[in-house]
């Protein structure tokens, strides 16, 4: 049996690979906007931090993408699927080292935006005391950090959930079904999709609602990472019985 | 334990067509195993089902075991590359069997890299028909188990690689390991198979010794495997 | 070596071998190639060299020392009597065939007697 260490080792290498030529590429795109900006009409106070923030965001999608795609690879790739473990063991590692690359992306982001911060003159340090007025302490901000962090992960957690998901299914029915059916299934499942996708943005507006609750010590905002969790659960049950029962690997 | 691989009932669909239907197979440990028939009867499937790459219907036992996750530990497929880059060096492939096939033996590998004269440095894209042929057996070798699939090895490539190939397979293939070596085009390997499996009309048709072939039939296996086809023609 | 796909290989991996004894390639006591180098020398499966040899030291002709490797045996009786057993086997054959054109033994001797002198010319 190959160990999780061994599977962590291979499937980690390409994807931190992956993520520092991504961090490369806002580097560059950062460093670029602000020198231009920097060139032409000068920079202003909070520039500086919301030029690295609205890059970092992008970054953040790409990165999910990325490692999405690297995801779903294995599961439909004779390299992996024939190394001798479980399904199980391979599935969840999968996603582990995902979210670990992920974290990873995430940390750098934390490290570019304090330095912007010490370059912008703690303009987020401001802003938000403005924004929060006279009751907001230290251990509150970081609370409201660690929250926005934890639904972060929840949310990408179930995003590849959601994508293994329908891939698999797309993946299955393509081996089972004639052309015919296979077309039904692929509307239904656009439809599932979409369905999917007006849930996951109405609960992001409800988790917004409820940032006030992590200031507060409300419990709204941990129900909602609670639920995504618990649908990215079942998701991923569903899934590993998928890859035991019915998946196949690309033939050559 | 003397039978490596026992199938039964095995059948398999795609898109509702059958593939494969009631086959049922046995094979002993130890031997070098022809598995022959025309492109697209199913030989590269009967493979991806033993490895649990295909999934089909019926029981298959790989060393006692029924379970295709614990098969993959039992058996060494030659359908690994695809997963990899084209960028990706042939050393940097190495050293990913490494790490995940506890029964990838490193001075193995190395020696059936000096005997099939591969360039470890050569990146996947940049390497010839043959030589990627080469690569591919060499990790498929290089690992210990007791069912080695190598599903047409020969297919596209210069008689030198066939050659050498070849010697390497005798070489290598541990005495108590059972090698099934697919192919279309059968005269070039008969002096080094054991068996002959025959996949047709969506089963399993025949299943012999070569040597008794030969004795039986006064038949070359090429012109047995030949005969096989024409009978059906004339049927028809 | 080329093999004859219809004749069974062990059985020409057999013929091979004591070709190699009779001629001296193979002298008597001599120790044979290992049965791996022996299959990779001659492009064929060890199964089928294994059954070759097993054949030859139920005959006689090899003797196997535990440990140390197969030999040719030292009983130059028995590789003469190989040798005319092979012979036999050879003249069998060919015999059975002429006979089977419908030639009478004095045909088939004169015929033979006369290719002979006819092959000696053309060596010259």
């Amino acid at each position: 049996m190959t160990s999780f260490g061994a599977i962590f080792k291979v499937l980690g290498r390409s994807r931190f690979r992956l993520m520092n030529w991504l961090i490369l590429a806002e580097l560059a795109v950062m460093a670029a906007t602000l020198l231009w900006r920097f060139a032409t009409a000068g920079v202003q106070g909070g520039e500086t931090f919301w030029s690295v923030l609205s890059w970092s965001v992008l970054g953040f999608i790409v990165a999910f993408v990325l490692l999405s795609i690297q995801t779903e690879r294995v599961y439909t790739r004779d390299t992996y699927r024939l190394l001798p473990l479980g399904e199980t063991k391979l599935y969840l590692t999968d996603l582990l080292t995902s979210l670990v690359m992920f974290v990873y992306f995430g940390v750098i982001q934390v490290v570019f935006y304090a330095v912007a911060e010490v370059f912008d003159n703690r303009y987020l340090t401001a802003w938000l005391k403005a924004a929060s007025g006279p009751t907001y302490s230290s251990e509150q901000s970081l609370k409201a950090l660690v929250g926005i962090a934890a639904v972060g992960l929840a949310l990408a957690i179930l995003g590849w959930t959601t994508v293994s998901f329908i891939h698999l299914v797309v993946s299955v029915t393509n081996n089972f079904l004639p052309v015919t059916s296979r077309r039904l299934i692929n509307i239904i499942l656009y439809l599932v999709m979409i369905v999917l996708v007006v849930w996951i943005a109405g609960y992001l507006v409800d988790a917004a609602n409820h940032v006030g609750d992590l200031l507060t010590g409300g419990t709204g905002f941990l129900v909602n990472i609670v639920a995504f969790l618990v649908v990215a659960a079942i998701e991923a049950g569903l899934n590993i019985v998928f890859l035991k029962k019915w998946v196949e690997t690309v033939p050559n | 334990m003397t039978n490596v691989l026992a199938i039964q009932h095995v059948g398999y669909k795609h898109n509702f067509k059958t593939i494969l239907h009631d086959v049922d197979l046995t094979l002993a440990t130890g031997k070098i195993v022809g598995l022959l028939g025309e492109n697209g009867a199913g030989k590269t499937t009967l493979m991806r089902l033993l490895t649990g790459s295909a999934k089909g219907s019926g029981t298959i036992t790989v060393c006692g075991d029924t379970q295709p996750a614990h098969h993959r530990s039992h058996v060494s497929f030659t359908e690994q590359l695809r997963g990899f880059s084209g960028n990706t060096r042939v050393e940097q492939v190495a050293s990913f069997y490494r790490t995940v096939y506890p029964d990838f033996d490193g001075a193995r590998f190395e020696e059936l890299v000096t005997f099939l004269q591969i360039d470890t440095s050569l990146k996947l894209a940049a390497l010839s028909k043959g030589m990627k042929e080469k690569v591919i057996i060499a990790l498929t070798l290089a690992r210990q188990v007791n069912l080695y699939l190598l599903d047409e090895p020969f297919s596209g490539i210069d008689s030198m690689s066939r050659k050498r190939i070849i010697s390497s397979i005798i070489k290598w293939k541990p005495d108590d390991a059972t090698m099934v070596i697919s192919d279309h085009y059968v005269s070039e390997i008969a002096p080094i198979l054991d068996e002959i499996v025959v996949v047709k009309d969506q089963t399993v048709a025949v299943h012999k010794a070569s040597d008794a072939v030969r004795e039986e039939f006064g038949l070359g296996i090429a012109d047995y495997y030949e005969s096989l086809y024409e009978g059906s023609a004339q049927r028809d | 070596m080329q093999f004859d796909d219809k004749v069974p290989i062990y059985y020409q991996i057999k013929n091979y071998l004591y070709h190699e004894m009779l001629t001296g390639q193979l002298t008597p006591g001599a120790k044979l190639p290992a049965i791996r180098q022996l299959a990779v020398d001659l492009t064929v499966n060890v199964n089928t060299v294994q059954r070759a040899l097993g054949e030859m030291i139920t005959a006689g002709i090899v003797t196997s020392k535990r440990g140390k490797g197969n030999f040719v045996t030292t009983d130059t009786a028995r590789l003469a009597q190989l040798k005319e057993q092979l012979t036999m086997e050879q003249l069998e054959r060919a015999y059975e065939q002429l006979h089977a054109l419908n030639l009478t033994d004095d045909e088939i001797i004169a015929g033979l007697k006369q290719y002979i002198a006819q092959r000696g010319q053309q060596h010259d």
